[in-house]
């Protein structure tokens, strides 16, 4: 297990705790920071980018594929459903009417119609698309994505964590297993750190945290306990969140008016921005749930389209916005859910689809991958994958060649079990080639 | 079942237990240490000296009733000049009521891990289950076997809650098998589900065969209406602001569970119902399979059942098992003290797998007496107990601990209740808590954490009201130090303690600001947070 007992932060073990503690009795504001933020993203691609990072759009409760990145326009009616289909920025590529202004950015986008998964529960499947494994019980607990990107790419100059989760709705299979909590998401809902400001004046909050730090040096001189040297180091890192540059990249009104309308305006739209600021601060992974619910059992038809809505317009100016900084390329976005949808309407007028793992779709942009691209085909149902069918393991193998981790790389389980990165059970798990220039 | 509304923390314990039981305690505490002392010899490690009082009396009401002790209860035991007053001790908290709350505490968790799914079930009937149980000192073979075969629906019969929620929203049979042999063997044989492990001694036999006795087990709410109308139990509530929950609970059907996710793999479809050891039951009886499991289980014969409780509680007494993992024994992994580990289970076993009587012989050794010293996992030392090793509060034990010093309505938050599952406390350890399985020894805590207890709002005024509460009280600057050491870290301060205090007082001109801050500082650090 990566416990907390070991490696203090090497950029913090260089400064005597005194001098830290000093540095942080200049009370910062967000506001303090916001020409230097703005001028971030530029700098940060002007002195070259140091990683890669990765915004996951989750759609949770699994969005039907036909209705949105998969439809069968000659499909029968109680397959393919009333929506229409449209044409996108790429001759040849059609998506449903739900998505207007990302299909404006589907040049940049690859759209993988071929996702075939076990897990047809929801726990299950945001477990297994997080993580990559399957739940297995035991009391093991696999790393998401999201914290081995924290650990992998994290550099020194972040003083926040690696892994921030923008809204507070589920975050099962979020979880930093057996890589240790130091590596767990930070959860800013609507942009906020929970506590993340003291309870008292600044100057106050100092002189506690010195003589706090006095009382537990002389604890440590006396007991040279492993978890006192972690609790300390701790809480350094805490207060370096608390007094961090970075917390600037949450607040959005420092962006103009226009654009937050380009986002949309909503919580959705709002958090893609918030993802954006938060990849030019440096954070290597970002999550952002979707605000409404896929798990449209029935009155998919009445409930979809605002579900939809928010997100099109979030993720086609994130797409767009990013690429307009010049930060697509080192930005990985990925649109998925923990499945799709059966194909066949399950009712009559206030008809649903119920969940559906054997095949479905899933949408990776920027990063660097070939764009105005369909991988993978499903058949005149979409009912079953008939070529190129992607498990989990390959699409983990995939986000790991594209942000640069080994997916090979071992981490110890309680027990001292080995277990790679990505799982690969019965065969080597495979990036998808076709995204690779 | 007799709904006890769980009084909070802050009650002094009072409740004397029983005597031993004819010093077979004391005879296998001596045997623990011969055990430990012989290796110690070996390797010529030197041995700590026994804590002192105020260590040792922190350390055990952490350990048996999950909170510090209060100042008055610290200074009673300091000024005692009774030679046995540390045996005495020991004697009144095992087998109090805040004794038997503890362990429910504990047990709760592991029977509902916190990342189960069960939308049918809630943790408050289990645990009040639990609390009597382990009040009345019901033997631990009589529990399990409740666990592992009741029937009935949860409200009636909170016992069956634990095949109320799995990883999807009920237990399914192979999780039923990983949890159980878990808990209750003390063997990990989650690998053997998918595949035999080249080493260890488990295969897919012993794994499916094992699920074979949990594959009729089925969850439903269908119950005659008497049933259904009753209260779920709920701690610290009116038990029918619980009722919205539906009444499901658990049932032994005839066909085999639909719910076998994931499916089992074809070449063990035929695999029978069998034990770990190999026999396989009559199965021709109609009685229901868990029951039959649950037989084996709990004979005095089988001897991993006394081994896995043995060292789950030699692990919450010591920060390690003498098998670690503390859930893995086999072959291949070795118990660190091999006839020790033997002959405490074997005496477990014979004296009727009596809870108390294992705690009271575990407390009474030398090797749980001694004061700690440098501690990592690795740590010769550690594993071989030459001193004591520090251990993090648990999330509980935290949450108790600071309810003791700051008071309700700092500890409150939005709840209304706060030991209800639903409210402040169940909130606070799931937060403060990022793992199931939290290493005792490590500092397993992150960075949201630490936001949390360095900044809650609601403490500031807490901490103000304590500071003024002994003010008034004390005369001295120093009397007054020396109270919020007692009050935090249940010791006196020492002279250093003293001068680094006083000399923060007088950089303050605000009086109350300057003690509010001692506080302040005192539960955030270090020594609050570990149990030495």
């Amino acid at each position: 297990m990566d416990s907390m007992t070991t490696t203090p932060e090497s950029d913090t073990a260089r400064i005597s705790r005194r001098e830290f503690f000093m540095r942080a009795q200049v009370p910062l504001t967000a506001a303090t920071f916001f020409p230097y933020l703005n001028a971030l993203g530029t700098e940060a691609i002007a002195c070259g980018v140091k990683h890669k990072s990765c915004i996951l759009l989750f759609m949770d409760g699994g969005p039907s594929h036909i209705d949105t990145f998969d439809p069968k326009p000659e499909a029968p009616d109680e397959y393919r459903g009333p929506l229409n289909v449209i044409p996108t920025s790429v001759p040849g590529i059609h998506i449903s009417e739900l998505f207007p202004h990302f299909a404006r950015q589907i040049h940049h986008a690859a759209i993988i119609r071929s996702m075939s998964t076990p897990e047809n529960d929801h726990h299950r499947g945001r477990y297994h698309l997080h993580t990559g494994y399957r739940p297995l019980g035991g009391g093991l607990v696999h790393p998401s994505i999201g914290s081995i990107a924290f650990k992998e790419l994290r550099t020194t100059e972040l003083d926040i964590p690696g892994y921030i989760h923008l809204n507070d709705g589920n975050i099962r299979g979020c979880a930093p297993g057996y890589l240790g909590p130091r590596y767990q998401v930070l959860i800013a809902r609507d942009g906020k750190v929970a506590n993340a400001n003291s309870s008292v004046s600044p100057n106050v909050f100092s002189a506690r945290l010195e003589l706090l730090t006095d009382l537990d040096e002389r604890f440590h001189e006396e007991h040279a306990f492993s978890a006192t040297e972690a609790h300390t180091t701790l809480r350094e890192q805490t207060v370096r969140v608390m007094n961090s540059r970075h917390l600037a990249a949450f607040d959005i009104s420092a962006e103009s008016a226009s654009l937050r309308k380009d986002y949309g305006n909503t919580r959705f739209g709002d958090a893609c921005m918030r993802a954006r600021r938060l990849v030019e601060a440096g954070v290597p992974f970002i999550e952002v749930n979707s605000t409404g619910r896929w798990d449209h059992h029935g009155n998919l038809y009445q409930q979809i389209p605002s579900v939809a809505g928010e997100v099109d317009r979030g993720m086609a100016e994130l797409v767009r916005d990013l690429h307009d900084r010049g930060m697509l390329e080192h930005t990985l976005v990925i649109w998925m859910g923990e499945f799709g949808r059966t194909p066949k309407l399950n009712g009559g007028s206030d008809s649903g689809r119920d969940h559906y793992s054997k095949a479905w779709s899933i949408v990776l942009a920027g990063g660097g991958i070939k764009g105005g691209q369909v991988i993978g085909r499903t058949d005149r149902l979409a009912s079953t994958v008939e070529e190129r069918p992607v498990s989990v393991s390959d699409l983990m193998a995939t986000i790991c060649k594209i942000v640069g981790i080994d997916p090979k790389k071992e981490y110890n389980a309680p027990g001292s079990r080995p277990i790679p990165v990505v799982a690969s059970q019965s065969e080597e798990p495979k990036p998808i080639v076709e995204l690779f220039g | 079942l007799v709904i006890s509304l769980s009084a909070f923390a802050q009650e002094p314990v009072t409740a004397a237990s029983g005597k031993l039981r004819n010093g077979r305690e004391i005879e296998l505490a001596q045997f623990v240490d011969r055990q430990i002392d012989a290796q110690l010899t070996d390797r010529n490690l030197p041995i700590a000296l026994p804590a002192d009082d105020a260590t040792f009396i922190r350390r055990i009401y952490l350990d048996l009733t999950g909170r510090i002790p209060l100042p008055d209860e610290v200074t009673d035991f300091l000024e005692n000049s009774d030679v046995e007053k540390r045996t005495e001790l020991i004697q009144r908290l095992v087998g109090s009521p805040a004794f038997a709350r503890h362990l429910a505490d504990i047990w709760t968790p592991l029977i509902l891990p916190k990342r189960t799914a069960g939308f049918s079930v809630t943790r408050d009937g289990l645990f009040l289950w639990l609390e009597q149980e382990f009040g009345r000192n019901t033997p631990w073979s009589d529990i399990a076997y409740e666990l592992i075969s009741s029937s009935g629906p949860h409200n009636v019969n909170p016992a069956v809650s634990m095949f109320m929620a799995g990883d999807s929203t009920t237990l399914s049979p192979n999780e039923a098998t990983d949890l159980i042999a878990r808990l209750f063997l003390g063997v990990q044989l989650q690998c053997a589900q998918c595949h035999d492990h080249p080493f260890a001694q488990w295969t897919q036999q012993e794994y499916w065969g094992m699920a074979r006795f949990f594959e009729r087990t089925d969850i439903t709410n269908r119950w005659p209406e008497e049933l259904r109308s009753r209260a779920i139990p709920t701690v610290g509530r009116k038990s029918e602001q619980g009722a919205w929950y539906s009444p499901y609970g658990v049932l032994d059907t005839n066909r085999k569970n639909p719910r076998h996710k994931p499916p089992m793999p074809d070449r063990v479809l035929d695999v029978p119902a069998r034990f770990l050891n190999g026999e396989q039951p009559d199965l021709r009886s109609s009685q229901s399979l868990r029951r039959i499991f649950a037989d084996w289980l709990v004979a005095t014969e089988n001897p991993w059942f006394a081994k896995a409780m043995v060292n789950r509680v030699w692990w919450q007494l010591f920060g390690r098992g003498l098998v670690m993992p503390v859930d893995d024994s086999r072959a291949d992994n070795r118990a660190t003290h091999p006839q020790l580990f033997d002959r405490t289970a074997q005496e477990f076993a014979v004296n009727g797998f009596d809870l108390q009587f294992l705690f009271k012989a575990l407390l009474l050794t030398k090797a749980y007496e001694r004061a700690t010293g440098p501690t990592g996992n690795d740590d010769e030392n550690h594993i071989h107990y030459a001193h004591r090793a520090a251990r993090v509060m648990s999330s509980e034990q935290l949450f108790d601990s600071l309810l003791q010093i700051l008071g309700e309505d700092a500890m409150r938050g939005r709840s209304k209740e706060i030991r209800w599952s639903k409210g402040a406390r169940a909130a606070f350890v799931t937060f403060m808590t990022p793992d199931d399985d939290v290493d005792p020894i490590a500092f397993q805590r992150g960075v949201p954490q630490l936001l949390y207890l360095l900044n809650q709002r609601a403490y500031e005024n807490a901490l103000l009201e304590r500071v003024q509460e002994v003010v008034r009280r004390e005369r001295t600057s120093r009397d007054i130090v020396d109270q919020l050491y007692l009050l935090v870290l249940g010791r006196h301060p020492d002279e250093k303690d003293l001068t680094l205090m006083l000399s923060y007082g007088s950089q303050h001109e605000g009086k109350l600001e300057a003690y509010a801050g001692m506080l302040w500082a005192l539960i955030n650090s270090s020594e609050f947070n570990l149990i030495r």
